[in-house]
Order: structure tokens, then sequence, then C-alpha cells
């Protein structure tokens, strides 16, 4: 496997010059935004005096390229700041951030994958019949809906009429500030979670379900099976054992772009559904330029999507060696 | 080779080959069910977008009227009909800034001497403020008020509450108390206490009886009990009131000081002015105590002039109606301006010369010192016009800044048949703003500020609504408020049943009222000016005759036209958006497949790093900082975009590569650029299309996306956009019509590039098709 190490050496190293030019690029994006992390507090009277003291905190006079390396050194030491909106350090915020969005779009691709295999395997294998029209017209439609139209559906039906969920947030606070323990908690977790992940996985289960059927529609093509049915075996191993495991390339492939880039559709669910996770905060940073928040969320976010293209190719370079040359 | 490559051009080449590959893709394509539906649905929407002007019922900035947007409040009761009633007359308990929960008194009163008190609460739910406030009383001059009294009763007046010395009303709540004269006997009288506070005797029988409006409640200042004194220098006013009674040949005034907080009988009665003289308009008593020096009284005496005394009754000045030389006779009552700002009085007046129509703007800026002038004039644009009703006024804008409105009846053969309202900037100049054109004359007028709105009476018992401010949509300049009643021959501003009629607690539009009575009948109209909105308004048809087949958003712009308008920006942005990204892609993959080397490893790095860059949050950032235009949306997807096709081009351009043809093109002389468009391209240009329909429909949700969270261009119309509203306005469970559609629209549009791509697609991986 010394192929694979080198590769994963290799791919690693190409992450970080990615990672640092990234970071970079969203230096100079900020650079260009108008006005600079003292421009809150200026439009406050309260703050004027203060304000020199913020500016040499925040380093504001110095020229731009040293500027620079004290942005890269902060980023990669994750020394955030303190977000303006919230009155909190960023790294508290972004801390409880990440696991929440990190539940619910890691759990729901594992949701929406596990379905869609199913549901477009057997669609495959039955074909014809009503079942098969019926489920590819409605993932055709699933597929291309816009998912926070259908976010604001699920919200008004089932929370704004019907009550039966709660509208936002990630769990319930008591008053006191309390939260439930142990297997309440857990309970209440998952009931706040229920609408913005059911969401996910119709919206998302659709395109799996259309690639597994393509994917195994064109295995099942291949001589191979036919060999397979020909030499008399069940019908049962042809599939599982010859069809369907070939059948999964395309849908690993798949599930490990959507693994890297599924952070995107966060923020828009999550601003729906008032989930406190990293795509929330982003856009309330954007929404009240919170200059610190929305760069560290930012970062964060790249992070993410690297260290899910490293996974993915990772992973289909231990399924398909070709890959690794 | 060489033949072929010297009588053709290389265009001409490109698009023989392209016609070739394209022919035969359609072939192909035609097979494919998909897209088929997919072509449809694209074109269907092309043919919406193209056609919207056409297809659209109306206009997206449409609003709808009044009568299919708001639902108004109307009471009606039967109060005895009499045909010998005076005009109504409303007593707000409260002054005006009080934060209570006061009544407004409607005050019914006959020359037979039967005084109606109606009280008036601020209605909730259906209940008419008359139920709420679960008070009337009858009064017969001639037995309650405790003293001998004999018809014929003149007319009313209400003696508005001021606040004594402690900032406060006294030992009730709320107070005032009912002004009239009763043969030749003034009378005062506490409603509240049940207690009559004056009887005098003022020695003829008055056809007229005037108030000045500070004390009736009618200003924004309010009367107080203290006279206030800032070291030597004292504000002479008070806890007074002042009444005017005229007839023939007689014509008095009485300041009266009322007080509310203990309700003893008033003993200070002062007869200011006691004159043999007939006035041909009523006088104007102003009194108002921030402006002690503008205070006086105004007579008019013979129309042409006005006779002006100060508080106190003695003769300061007389003012001559006439400017540059033209005398001028006033047609109507002379009317002050409403405001405490202001210290503007309104004379509408005739000009004897050529019998033009106008408004002079009076200063009375020193009585004392006779210093009463004629600041301005408005002439009104035709002989033909004339004044007849008084102007009602306000202050809008900036402080001091006194807008007046007025209707003018138009004259045909001596007789009024038409009116024309105007709304008069400070400058005396006509504001375009307000067009209202009435078909009749009319005989009353009032401006209500809350709604926004001029209300006129016309002879037929019709009352006219007009807006009097642009608000950007398209409104009808003038409606039928409410429908015509012949009997109908007095309107009324109430304001709010709150206590006050104008000010604190802050009258909102929906809460202000206005009366009406049809004395020969009995019916007492009370109706809201602006009602509750109905939007957004469900499908259907609406009392305007306007059919919304997918209702009306929140402010009553049809969904219908906004969807059908929505698909230019959509398909506007996914196109284009997609053909820069493709266009910049193809290129960009290309150059680097053929030239290979570092050209290759510079463009290919540059794409993985945009690759690899989250669009959706690069996105949100560069609108915020770009700014949220179309223009740039499409750009910053494009530049997001390309990468994904550039990959795909430079692999095809790395196989297609080594391919004899390619060679034999070199060595037949074709230089490198000749052979990627001419080549090349056509060969990876279905990876192009089938990559751009990918993206068309990749682009219009991301444009949605953007515009639904507020972070698109808010003044386009789009899919998006009108999301965006939907959840901003909170309606999104009761306004399924309004949810539904753009949603729908999107997904469809975007399902009709997917389905084309997927076509495509088997084309182009021939792998895919059918077995």
């Amino acid at each position: 496997m010394a192929s694979m190490s080198r590769f994963i050496v290799r791919r690693i190293v190409q992450a970080l010059i990615t990672i640092l030019i990234v970071t970079s690029v969203i230096f100079i994006l900020f650079e260009a935004m108008p006005g600079d992390p003292t421009t809150k507090f200026a439009t406050d009277f309260r703050f004027r005096p203060l304000l020199p003291r913020l500016r040499a905190e925040f380093g504001l006079d110095e020229p731009p390229v040293i500027r620079y390396f004290i942005y890269l050194r902060n980023m990669f030491t994750f020394q955030f700041g303190t977000s303006f909106t919230y009155s909190r350090p960023v790294a508290d915020l972004l801390a409880q951030a990440i696991p929440r969005t990190l539940i619910l779009f890691g759990g729901s691709l594992i949701a929406e994958y596990v379905m869609g295999v199913i549901i477009g395997s057997y669609i495959a294998w039955r074909r014809g019949g009503i079942s098969e029209g019926a489920t590819i017209v409605s993932s055709l439609f699933f597929y291309n809906m816009p998912s926070f139209w259908i976010g604001i559906i699920f919200l008004s039906v089932f929370y704004l009429t019907l009550g039966w969920f709660p509208s936002g947030g990630f769990e319930t606070i008591l008053p006191g500030g309390a939260r439930y323990e142990g297997l309440q908690y857990v309970v209440d977790v998952l009931w706040h979670l229920a609408l913005p992940f059911t969401v996910l996985v119709l919206i998302n289960a659709a395109g799996v379900i259309l690639l597994m059927r393509t994917s195994l529609l064109e295995v099942m093509g291949e001589d191979y099976i036919l060999t397979a049915k020909a030499k008399g075996l069940p019908e049962r191993i042809v599939r599982r054992r010859h069809a369907n495991r070939n059948a999964y390339l395309p849908i690993v492939t798949s599930f490990t772009i959507a693994l890297a880039y599924s952070i995107q559709g966060a923020i828009i669910l999550e601003g729906i559904f008032s989930f406190f996770g990293v795509g929330y905060y982003f856009l309330q940073a954007i929404l009240t330029q919170d200059q610190f928040l929305a760069g560290a969320t930012l970062y964060i976010i790249t992070l993410l999507v690297v260290f899910g293209n490293i996974i993915a190719d990772m992973t289909y370079a231990w399924l398909d060696p070709l890959v690794r040359l | 080779m060489i033949g072929l490559a010297a009588t053709h051009s290389e265009l001409q080449e490109f698009f023989l080959r392209f016609r070739r590959s394209f022919g035969r893709a359609w072939s192909l394509y035609r097979r494919s069910r998909l897209g088929i539906v997919g072509l449809i649905i694209i074109l269907g929407f092309t043919f919406m977008a193209v056609f919207a002007p056409w297809l659209a019922p109306y206009d997206p900035h449409y609003l709808a009227p009044d009568e299919d947007f708001f639902d108004l409040r109307i009471f009606n009761m039967t109060v005895e009909p009499s045909s010998e009633s005076y005009e109504p007359v409303v007593g707000p308990t409260l002054p005006t800034y009080v934060v209570h929960d006061g009544a407004m008194y409607v005050i019914l009163a006959e020359r037979s001497g039967i005084i109606t008190i109606l009280r008036g609460r601020e209605p909730r739910g259906d209940e008419s403020p008359f139920d709420r406030g679960n008070w009337s009383r009858r009064l017969d001059i001639r037995v309650d008020f405790g003293v001998p009294l004999e018809p014929p009763l003149s007319n009313v007046v209400w003696f508005a509450p001021g606040v004594n010395a402690l900032g406060g009303l006294g030992n009730f709540v709320e107070n005032g108390a009912i002004a009239f004269v009763a043969n030749t006997t003034f009378v005062v009288y506490n409603p509240f206490a049940n207690q009559t506070l004056l009887a005098r005797d003022i020695g003829f029988l008055p056809e007229w009886v005037v108030q000045d409006p500070l004390s009736a409640g009618q200003m924004y200042d309010i009367p107080t009990q203290t006279r206030r004194c800032f070291g030597a220098v004292c504000l002479n006013v008070g806890p007074y009131r002042y009444v005017a009674f005229g007839a023939e040949n007689q014509t008095k005034v009485l300041r009266v000081k009322y007080l509310n907080s203990d309700d003893l009988p008033i003993t200070d009665v002062l007869e200011i002015l006691n004159l043999n003289v007939t006035l041909d308009e009523r006088p104007l008593l102003y009194h108002n105590r921030l402006f002690p020096d503008s205070s006086g009284i105004f007579l008019p005496m013979n129309g042409t002039q006005v006779d002006v005394y100060d508080l106190l009754g003695n003769h300061r000045t007389t003012l001559n109606l006439t400017v540059g030389g033209e005398t001028a006779r006033l047609t109507t009552r002379v009317v002050a301006s409403r405001a405490s700002t202001g210290l503007l009085l309104f004379a509408p007046v005739e000009f004897l010369g050529n019998g033009t129509g106008g408004i002079l703007y009076v200063s009375p800026t020193n009585v004392t010192n006779g210093d009463v002038t004629i600041q301005r004039t408005f002439f009104l644009p035709s002989p033909d016009m004339r004044i007849d009703v008084p102007p009602d006024n306000n202050a809008e804008g900036i402080a001091g800044s006194i807008i007046v409105y007025t209707v003018a009846n138009v004259y045909e053969g001596g007789v009024p048949v038409r009116a024309q309202g105007f709304k008069l900037t400070p400058n005396a100049t006509i504001n375009p703003i307000l067009a209202a054109e009435i078909d009749e004359p009319v005989t009353d007028l009032y401006y209500v500020f809350e709604a926004s709105r001029m209300y006129a009476l016309g002879v037929s018992g019709a009352i006219y609504g007009a807006t009097t401010v642009s608000e950007g949509g398209i409104r009808a300049g003038l409606t039928i408020f409410l429908e015509g009643n012949s009997s109908r021959t007095w309107i009324q501003y109430i304001g709010g049943f709150l206590g006050t009629t104008y000010g604190k607690p802050a009258l909102s539009a929906q809460s202000v009222y206005g009366l009406a009575l049809e004395p020969t009948t009995g019916n007492l109209t009370i109706y809201q000016f602006v009602g509750n909105t109905l939007a957004p308004l469900p499908p259907g048809t609406y009392p305007s005759g306007n059919t919304y087949l997918f209702g009306t958003d929140n402010v009553g712009q049809d969904v219908l036209s906004w969807l059908i308008w929505g698909s230019r920006i959509a398909l506007l942005v996914g196109v284009l958006a997609a053909l820069s990204a493709v266009l910049i892609g193809t290129l960009v993959g290309l150059v680097a497949g053929y030239y290979g080397r570092l050209t290759d490893t510079l463009l290919m790095r540059s794409a993985d790093i945009t690759l690899v860059l989250p669009a959706l949050p690069i996105i949100l950032i560069l609108t915020a900082i770009l700014g949220q235009s179309v223009l740039w949306i499409v750009v910053i997807i494009a530049v997001l975009s390309w990468p994904g096709i550039a990959r795909v081009i430079r692999a095809q351009t790395l196989s297609l590569r080594e391919r004899p043809f390619v060679d034999a093109a070199r060595i037949s002389g074709a230089s490198n650029l000749r052979i990627m468009f001419v080549h090349l391209a056509p060969n990876v240009l279905p990876f192009t299309f089938l990559y751009m329909t990918l993206l068309v429909a990749g682009a219009i949700i991301l444009e949605a996306a953007i515009s639904f969270l507020g972070l698109g261009d808010a003044k386009a119309i789009s899919w998006g956009q009108m999301l965006n509203t939907l959840s901003s306005s909170g309606s999104t469970t009761t306004a399924w019509w309004w949810l539904i559609p753009p949603g729908l629209a999107i997904t469809m549009l975007s399902m009709g590039f997917y389905f084309v791509g997927r076509a495509v697609d088997e084309i182009v991986n021939p792998r895919l098709r059918e077995r």
C-alpha cells in the first residue's frame, strides 16, 4: 500500500496549499468589503473613546502585509475574535454549532444514501409497472425542487398549523436555562431535528434513487450478469453479489462528493428552521455584517469542504487503484 | 484537404461540422421522451417570458384597489328623525396627550330642543362603538337642565377638557361640557356630573353659534387651566373658551372660564364683543396658547373686509381682502390651520374684478399691533371655479409646512355642476398628486391625516375618497367611498373613539372614523376610513370586478402576473450565467488540454481552487460587497461554475488531441487556434451543451435561493423574491396561493432543463441509452 500512503501525503499537502490559498482569497474579499471591524462600533457614540484601543487590538493600523500574517496566524490557531452580534467569542459559538450541523447533515446524508440505494435498486429490478413510473416522476420532482420552498411549506404545515414539531433550535431550553438529561435529551434533540431532517432526505434521496437506478441499469446490461444468469445462479445471488456491488461505485463517488458540498445547503435550510448550526451563523453574520463571525464561519466551511474532498479522494483511490497514479 | 481549406473560411467550416453533428444528435434526441417533455417545458416558459406583457393580466406593480383590499367597518344606527337637526357635534373626553381610554361623544341637537348624547368607545370585534360605549341620553331642554329653558335650541358646541394645574383632569377620568343656547339663554352643562354650570341670558335669538377650535378639541394643542408665566412673560391664555353668537344685526362674543376640576358653577363670564352687525360669514375665534400673539377674533364684515379684535375685545385692525389692487370677497368662512405649529389662516375668496377664485393665506403675526397681512395667494386655475366649502388643512412634513386641501365647485351657467379637489403646497401652488375630479358639486370636505385621504360629500350624498400621497403603486385617484343617499347632508371627522380627536394615544389609520347623519330618516352611520387589510387576497373575483386567478400578495399585487413576469429573470439569469460559465469553461478546457504542461497546470490549479470554494457562501459575501443586482449575480454564478465544465472539456481534449484527424490538420498547415476551434470544438460541444443544461437548472435555483435569503435584487420581479416577501410577511400558513406557484414554477423550469440534460446525456454517453 505504499502508493496509497504516498497518495494520501500528496493529497494532504495539496489540501493545505488549497486551504492557504482559499483563506487568502477570503482575506482579500474581506479587505474589499466597505468598512472594517470597528465600523459597527463607530456608529454608536458611546464607543467613540474606545475606538483607538479597538483598532490596536484588531491590528487595523498595521500595514496590510502584517495584517495578512496576523490573520493567517489567527485562522490556523482558531482565534476567531468575538462576534459583534452575539457578544460571545466566535470560537465558542462555532464549537457548539459544528457538532449540530454535522449531526443534522451527516445523519441525513447517511439516511439519504441508504434509502436511495434501497429504493433505487428496488425499482431498477422491478422494471415497468406503476411504482417505477411514480417513483421516478416524484424523484425527478423532488430532485429539482428548491429546498427552501419545501422547507417553508413543511414549517408552515407541521409547525404553524399542526404544531407537531418545534419551529427551530436544537434543543428545548427550560425555564431557568436547564436542558433535558439523558434519554429525554436525545428525544428532545431528535424532535427538533425531525423537520429539517425530513426535508433534506426528501430532496436528496431523490437524486440517489435516480443515480442508483441508472447505475444499476447500466450494470444489468453487462455481459457478466448474463453469464451469471446463464450459469443458473438464483436471482437473489445475481442481484446481490454481482449486480449491486458493481453499481455502488458511482454511489460512493456521489456520496463522497456530497459529503464535501452538502454544507452549502445548510445555510439556507438552517436559516429557515432557525437551526443554530454553522450555516445559520454564517447567514446571520452576512445579514448583520459581523465580520469576525462571517470570516470564521467561512473558514470553517472551507475546512469542512476541503476535508470532505480529501476523504472523497481517498475513498475513491482506495476503491479504484488507477486513480492513485 | 488543401483545396478545401482554400475555398471555405474557418467559420463556414465550423458551422458545417456543427450542423452535421447537430443533425445526428437531434434524431437521437427525438427518441427520448424525457427530452421532448423537457423541451416543451422550456419552450412554454420561454413563451411566457417573451410574451409576458400580453399574457399577464395585470402590471406586476398594479395594486388591488381599495374595495378589494380593505374590509371597512360600517355601523348604522337609528336615532330620532327630524327635519330640524343641526350638524352633529363630536365631543372628545380627554385632552390631546392624555394616555387613557376615553370616549367620544356624538351630540345631536334639534331646533325643537332635544339633545341626544351617544357615548362611543373603541369598538372591539364587530360590536359598534356605541354598544361598547353603553350609554346614551336624551335630554329635553324644557325639563332636564334644572333651569327653565325654552326652544328654539341653537346648535350645540362642546367644551373639550383641559388639564388642571397638576396636569390632571380633576375629579373625573373623562371630562367636558356641552354648551348651547335655548331661546336667548346660553347654557353650559356637564353631562358627567349631570350639572348645569351656567345659564345666562344673551339677549337675542342666535342663528348660529361658533366656538374657538382649541376649546372644541379640534387642534393638536390642549387647553390648560393655568395661566403660565415665565418670569415677566405671561401667556395670557388659560382655561378660557370663546363662543360667538350671531343673528341679524347682532353679533356677540363671550368668554367663559371653564374649569373641570370642581364642577362648580361658572362665574367668570366676560362679554367681549357686542356689535350690532350682521356678519356675512361665520367668524373665526383663534385661540392658541402657543401663539398668543396670533390669537384673536376675526369677523368678516361685508365680505371684503375682516375686522380683527384681540381676545379682550379691542379692535386692532381691519384687514382688506385686496391683492394687487384687486378686491376679493369671502365665499365661505375663514379657517385656521389645525396644527400647533401653524400660524396661517385661510380665506377662500372670489376676486370681484374678474371672477376668479382662490385662497388668501393670511398671517396674523401680531394681533395686538394690528399686524395681520396677506402672505400668499392661491389662484384657482379657471374662472368658473369657486370654493364654497371651507378648506381643510393639516401640518405635514417638516414643522411649519402647511398643506391645504380644498375642493372647488365648477360652475356652468351660474350653477355648480362638478367639483375639483386640490392639494396645495406650502407655496400655494397645486400639488399634482391629488387628482380628484368629482362629477357633482361638493358640500362638505375634510382630510384625514392618519389615512392620507381626503373625503368630500357630494350633493347626492355620496362620499368620495381620494388618496393624497403617491404610493409608488397605481391606486385609483378617486373612489366613491360610501354610496350616495340624498338625505345625507353632513359628514364629520370623529377621529378615534379613544377620547381625543387627534394625538395620543397614537391614532392608527384603522382607528379613525367618520360620521354621517341623515336627519330625515334618523340614520346615523359611523364608518372606518381605512379598514383592516384583507390582503393577501385569495383567488377569486372581487368587488372592483377584478379577478385574481392566483390571488394577490400582501400589498395587493396579482400573483399570476408576478409569476409570468418572473419567468424573465429566471430564464435570463439561468441561461446567461450558464452560457457564460460554459463559454469560459470550454475555452479554458480546450486551451489547457491542447497546450498542456505549464498552461495546463496553471489553469487546472486555479480551477481546483475555485471548485473548493464553497459557492453559496462566497456568492452571498460577494453580493454583500458588490451590490444586489441581477447582473452581478449572473457574473458571480458564472465565475464560480466554470471549473466543472473545464475539467470535462480538458479530459475530452486530451483524448481527442491524439486522434489522427488532428494530426492531419496539423500537417495540412492548420494553426493551433484553427485546430482548437474548427476541429476539436465541435466534438466537445455535446459535452458543453450537456453541462450547460444542468448548469441552467442549478443557476435558476441558485438565483431563487439568493433572492429568497434577501440578498437578491429587491426590485426585481423574480420567483425567489416572491417567496422572500412571503416569508417575511408571515403569511406562509394562510396564503397558499402565494406560496405554491413560485416554488412550483422554479421546480418545473429546473425539471425542464434537467430533462433536456438527461436526453443530451444519452446522446453523448451512448452507454446510457435504453437497453
